[in-house]
């Protein structure tokens, strides 16, 4: 049953990450990121009833979690597409449909990937880490096909959720001091971009950060 | 003693962030600079200090890394005087604070004896240090901090998935693991070899990202470009040094897992790609900060390379970590007051330093000596010390070969851009131009100390290197 439950957390995780590959909306895209963040926060607690008894540990993982990417890191990304008026994404340097295939191809690709690096203990589930690859790489394609900061920075979040989830192999035996200071460096992180962002938009009227492009050799 | 270390400066940054003039935030950050030198150098022979379980000790290596750190941001703390009363008038708030914080983040991250925790504190680093790029408020200055952030963000993303891995390979048959370095390097765990291998590539890629190797030294050239030169060289001396540490202990862990092959073919490689990248882009540079940024590009390349040559290559790397740090001291510094003086940082734009303003000309042509490897100076040693090693433990001559022709072709584009700026002739009226004795003194003391390390490596300096290096050696 929790084994169920597991699995289903993991493929939504899945399905929001490469659905926000195919969104044009910037609102949208935050919207799949939180909800997919909620996902993930899930699977800690799942992992732990399927062996048992839930820590102190996985609670204070899934509240954190909670806490920092479902409502803190959305509230400043909404905060700075407010504050800048932006509302779609547009002229990506690839287009949402090649994204959306490139993005199940990279699906692909994970699950293969996943094959190839035997783990020294059976995870709780055998689809944690190919999904955990794929987050990787969707992320990743977030970030070097979107022009708009903000879905730049959502890129970096789904491309952190990836990371999340193969810190969870580990969930008994990390100190959880270092995965606090994970979350809040994450969190900090967004908030500095979200004042860069915002001073973006006031010195460019824009956040295109493709035009952000003074600079070379 | 080392508790103190660490939160001596986020105490201060507290207090900067409060309502005090902005007079008393720069005499804080002075105060606070100098009593850190105080303490590390306090420190040096008693290193045995352990914090928090163990999670926070001084060892040989981060000392060497943490010595430098320390006297660059002293230094630094001086020269501010005399740059921000010239500079335009803006609250020191959040710099100084965002300095404090950033002196604490690197202490943290040399003190660290716990992957994961210098993930945060070099994390950490990044994010504070975004307020200091954009001091000047300009349009371009925005557009260097987003990629610093962007880029930085995503390349320490992947040391954190490197970190994961390595624990992921730590794992026993028990589900027990550990990210402790004296755990990982004591050759009591055994470490699962295909995870090792993606571990070190991640954690190579990741901390070379923050140290500015190429391929992924992208953010470099705008950062040091836009910053202001202070805070260029303060990132350029430490923030880098402090990312190599992380470089330093993914190597150590992999030579103790007998993967030292694996783990230099990548170093080496990578090192010879910053290098030809960095003679590149130096050769008929235009702007002479970026000329710097990209000198940063060639000394990342030079630490790599020397890791890749066993327990000497190693020794001339630590000893490059010092002198690297001397030498952005005097540079930048220079290119700090040469950037107020003519105020441009177009390399055409300024000539005859040493007649207008002979003391920073002097420092320019000095720290131009230092920079490209010229004896007397320290950076020729290690550089040298690299070079025998790549001819000792090299399997073919060719690395050696190429590090020789790309720092020669180095050496020819750095004196070609730099040279004429410190002699030629200026255009405009010859009128000398005000040089405050802050802005001067710091970088002729990292001047000295470079000179002096040329001449000879003190014993206790040398005994910690040889130490350090063993340490990382895997013997």
């Amino acid at each position: 049953m929790t084994n169920v439950a597991l699995d289903i957390a993991l493929i939504l995780a899945l399905l929001l990450g490469v659905t926000s590959l195919g969104t044009s909306r910037i609102g949208a895209a935050i919207r799949y990121f939180w909800m997919q963040a909620a996902a993930v926060a899930m699977v800690p607690l799942l992992i732990e009833t399927r062996s048992g008894g839930l820590s102190v540990h996985a609670w204070v993982l899934f509240a954190a979690t909670m806490v920092l990417k479902v409502w803190g890191v959305p509230y400043f990304l909404n905060r700075s597409v407010r504050e800048a008026s932006v509302r779609t994404e547009v002229e990506p340097l690839i287009g949402f449909g090649v994204s959306l295939m490139l993005g199940a191809g990279l699906v692909g690709l994970s699950f293969a990937l996943a094959r190839q690096l035997p783990l020294p203990q059976r995870p709780a589930s055998d689809l944690l880490i190919p999904v955990a690859f794929s987050l990787l790489m969707i992320g990743l394609l977030l970030i070097v096909s979107r022009s708009k900061a903000v879905t730049q920075v959502v890129g970096y979040l789904v491309m952190e959720n990836g990371i999340f989830l193969f810190g969870l192999l580990l969930i008994d035996v990390f100190p959880y001091l270092i995965e606090l200071g994970v979350l809040l460096d994450l969190f900090v992180a967004v908030f500095v971009m979200g004042i860069v962002i915002f001073h973006i938009n006031r010195a460019f009227d824009h956040i295109d950060s493709h035009q952000l492009d003074t600079l070379k050799d | 003693m080392l508790a103190t270390l660490l939160l001596l400066p986020v105490f201060a940054a507290a207090i900067a962030l409060a309502r005090v003039p902005d007079r008393a935030r720069l005499q804080l950050f002075r105060a606070v600079a100098f009593a850190h030198l105080a303490l590390a150098i306090g420190l040096w022979n008693r290193p045995a200090e352990h914090l928090f379980g163990g999670y926070i000790a001084l060892d040989a290596v981060g000392l060497l890394v943490l010595m430098p750190m320390s006297a660059l941001f002293a230094g630094i703390a001086i020269y501010l005087g005399g740059y921000l009363r010239r500079a335009e008038r803006r609250s020191h708030r959040i710099f100084i604070a965002a300095l404090l914080l950033l002196q604490a983040s690197l202490t943290l991250a040399a003190a660290s004896q716990h992957m994961g925790l210098f993930w945060v504190a070099l994390e950490t680093s990044t994010l504070v240090s975004a307020p200091l790029l954009y001091f000047h408020h300009t349009g371009r200055a925005l557009e260097a901090t987003w990629k610093y952030l962007i880029v930085g963000s995503v390349g320490i993303a992947l040391a954190l998935l490197g970190t994961v891995f390595l624990a992921i390979a730590a794992t026993d048959a028990s589900g027990d693991t550990t990210l402790f370095i004296r755990d990982l390097t004591a050759g009591t765990v055994h470490l699962a070899k295909p995870w090792l291998h993606a571990a070190f590539v991640l954690l190579l890629m990741g901390y070379g990202t923050k140290m500015g190797l190429a391929p992924m030294h992208a953010w470099k050239p705008d950062a040091y470009g836009e910053a202001p030169p202070p805070v260029a060289g303060l990132l350029a001396g430490t923030a880098t040094n402090c990312a190599f540490l992380g470089v330093l202990r993914a190597t150590q862990i992999c030579a103790h897992a007998g993967e030292v092959k694996f783990a230099s073919s990548l170093l080496v490689l990578l090192g010879l790609v910053s290098l030809a990248v960095a003679a590149i882009f130096i050769v008929g540079q235009a702007d002479y900060r970026r000329l710097l940024a990209y000198a940063s590009v060639e000394q990342m390349g030079v630490l790599v390379f020397g890791l890749g040559f066993g327990v000497m290559g190693a020794q001339g790397s630590l000893l490059h970590v010092i002198n690297n740090a001397l030498n952005k001291g005097i540079l930048f510094l220079a290119a700090g007051n040469l950037l107020q003086l003519y105020g441009t940082s177009a390399i055409a734009g300024v000539a005859g330093a040493l007649r207008r303003a002979p003391a920073t000309g002097a420092i320019l042509i000095a720290g131009l000596f230092a920079a490209v490897g010229l004896p007397p100076f320290g950076l020729f040693v290690s550089e040298f010390v690299i070079l025998r090693a790549a001819i000792a433990g090299g399997a073919s001559a060719w690395p050696a070969a190429l590090y020789l022709g790309f720092l020669a072709v180095i050496f020819l584009g750095m004196c070609v851009a730099i040279l004429p700026m410190a002699q030629g002739e200026s255009s405009r009226d010859e009128a000398p131009l005000h040089e405050p004795a802050s802005t001067i003194l710091p970088p002729m003391a990292f001047a000295s100390a470079a000179l002096v390390l040329g001449i000879y490596v003190p014993r206790p300096l040398a005994a910690m290197i040889e130490s350090a290096a063993r340490q990382l050696g895997g013997g």
